[in-house]
């Protein structure tokens, strides 16, 4: 009913950009698309943020997916923005791309380590197997630092690789994990089934810049219209989602959108919001700091050679100063 | 009752849910997708290799290439009767698609093969 009122409201007063409506081809990969990490996309469609901007707003997702292939639809011209882990798009520049951070979507994820309702501590972990991420990820790196947080190293542990939150859960469901690091909202959920949780990645590592909307320089250059459209409805989604007078409408959205209850959905929002952790940019600003801690977890683990790359080749700022954002 | 293809969306909803890992991969499909299969030709019946093969569910495209033979397969969470198949190249315009849904089981795959005729 919302939507059908603010899409009435919008006929009526026509966009706030009065122009000619512009087309974005906004690029999500297969896994992303009904996860938390599209919470502030969803929110913009849902709220016609991007309408009022006068953008015509489509979200395309590549297949085969992947999470590493998001700069390559960039390339190949599937996508014309795309949604991206910052390690991939580090990555891909760092191989000769000209793709360019424009804004964040996400930072300072937190991934809980959960574990079988028998064990009550990390101590409990020892010889135990635990279900890792991607080794090279920000994960699994994340992970270990809590676990060697709590006195547990490599060699303690039995490690089994399984890529993403639902699989994950699912191996911990079935028994074949004892722990798994999970996200949002499954972590919250599993904690209502009775799975323990232990404590989870912003304990051990500092914060850091996790997915950002990126596009190829020549692109935005050719498009700066487009793309200052699509920044004012990504901030306008950021606003919606912090502004505690449309918490609930926000917690709706998460739970219809995730396949979650509203309890949950709820719960999730309050473990971001209270107290603020960080999780969502305030109008899609990008923090360098954020930024360079990805480069050095990379470092890390032996993804980048030195010297380190400096965090400004992989950020173009002047289309969120051109909406006002700092 | 709810349609059925609402009923699955909740499934594959679930199963997708938070799968983002800042890893390599992806949970993609789960055996509740809907599969569209088909190929992509010419008005001769030549196999067009390369062409990109896009399926449309409200206000989202699902994307992929059609392989060396001009055959593809797209498994992803819709509701087959509101989805779209369309496939363009350059040098080429869409000039027809032939849609073959089995009238029988739930969740049959569906057929779409694509005819694309070159551009003057």
């Amino acid at each position: 009913m919302r939507v059908a009122i603010a899409a009435l409201v919008l006929a009526a007063l026509g966009t706030r950009a009065g122009a000619e409506p512009l087309t974005l081809r906004y690029g999500q990969s297969y896994s992303t698309i009904r996860s938390i990490y599209a919470l502030p996309i969803v929110v913009a469609q849902r709220e016609g943020f991007f309408q009022r901007e006068g953008l015509d707003f489509q979200v395309v997702v590549p297949l085969p997916g992947g999470s590493d292939k998001m700069i390559d639809a960039l390339h190949d011209g599937t996508v014309d923005v795309t949604h991206v882990a910052t390690p991939f798009l580090i990555r891909k520049v760092l191989a000769g791309s000209d793709a360019v951070a424009i804004a964040a979507e996400f930072n300072n994820p937190i991934y809980s380590l959960i574990a079988k309702p028998g064990i009550k501590s990390f101590a409990d972990l020892k010889g135990k197997r635990i279900g890792f991420a991607d080794q090279g990820g920000s994960i699994s790196i994340s992970i270990r630092k809590l676990l060697a947080l709590h006195g547990l190293k490599d060699g303690d542990y039995e490690i089994k690789v399984i890529e993403g939150t639902p699989a994950r859960a699912n191996c911990l469901k079935q028994g074949d994990c004892d722990a798994v690091p999970l996200g949002q909202p499954q972590d919250v959920a599993a904690q209502a089934e009775g799975f323990t949780l232990l404590g989870d990645t912003t304990e051990a590592s500092p914060p850091f810049l996790y997915t950002v909307t990126a596009v190829r320089r020549s692109w935005a250059q050719a498009h700066r219209e487009t793309i200052l459209r699509y920044l004012r409805g990504l901030r306008a989604a950021f606003q919606f989602i912090r502004d505690p007078a449309t918490r609930g409408e926000v917690a709706a959205i998460v739970a219809e959108s995730n396949g979650i209850t509203d309890a949950i959905a709820a719960k999730v929002l309050a473990l971001y919001f209270e107290p603020e952790r960080g999780v969502l940019p305030r109008e899609g600003e990008i923090d360098m700091k954020g930024l360079a801690q990805v480069i050095a977890m990379m470092a890390e683990a032996g993804q980048i050679s030195a010297p380190r790359p400096s965090p400004e080749q992989f950020v173009d700022p002047q289309y969120l100063q051109a909406v006002g954002v700092k | 009752m709810r349609p059925r293809w609402i009923i699955a969306a909740g499934f594959v909803v679930a199963a997708v849910s938070a799968a983002y890992a800042g890893g390599l991969g992806d949970d993609h499909g789960d055996g509740t997708d809907s599969i569209f299969f088909g190929t992509v030709q010419d008005t001769r019946g030549a196999a067009i290799a390369g062409a990109r093969v896009s399926l449309t569910f409200k206000n989202m495209s699902f994307v992929t290439t059609s392989d060396a033979i001009g055959g593809y397969r797209i498994a992803v969470p819709t509701d087959p009767e509101q989805s779209e198949i369309t496939c363009r190249k350059d040098g080429y315009q869409q000039t027809g698609t032939n849609r073959r849904t089995p009238a029988s089981a739930e969740k049959a795959p569906v057929e779409v093969d694509c005819t694309l005729q070159k551009t003057p």
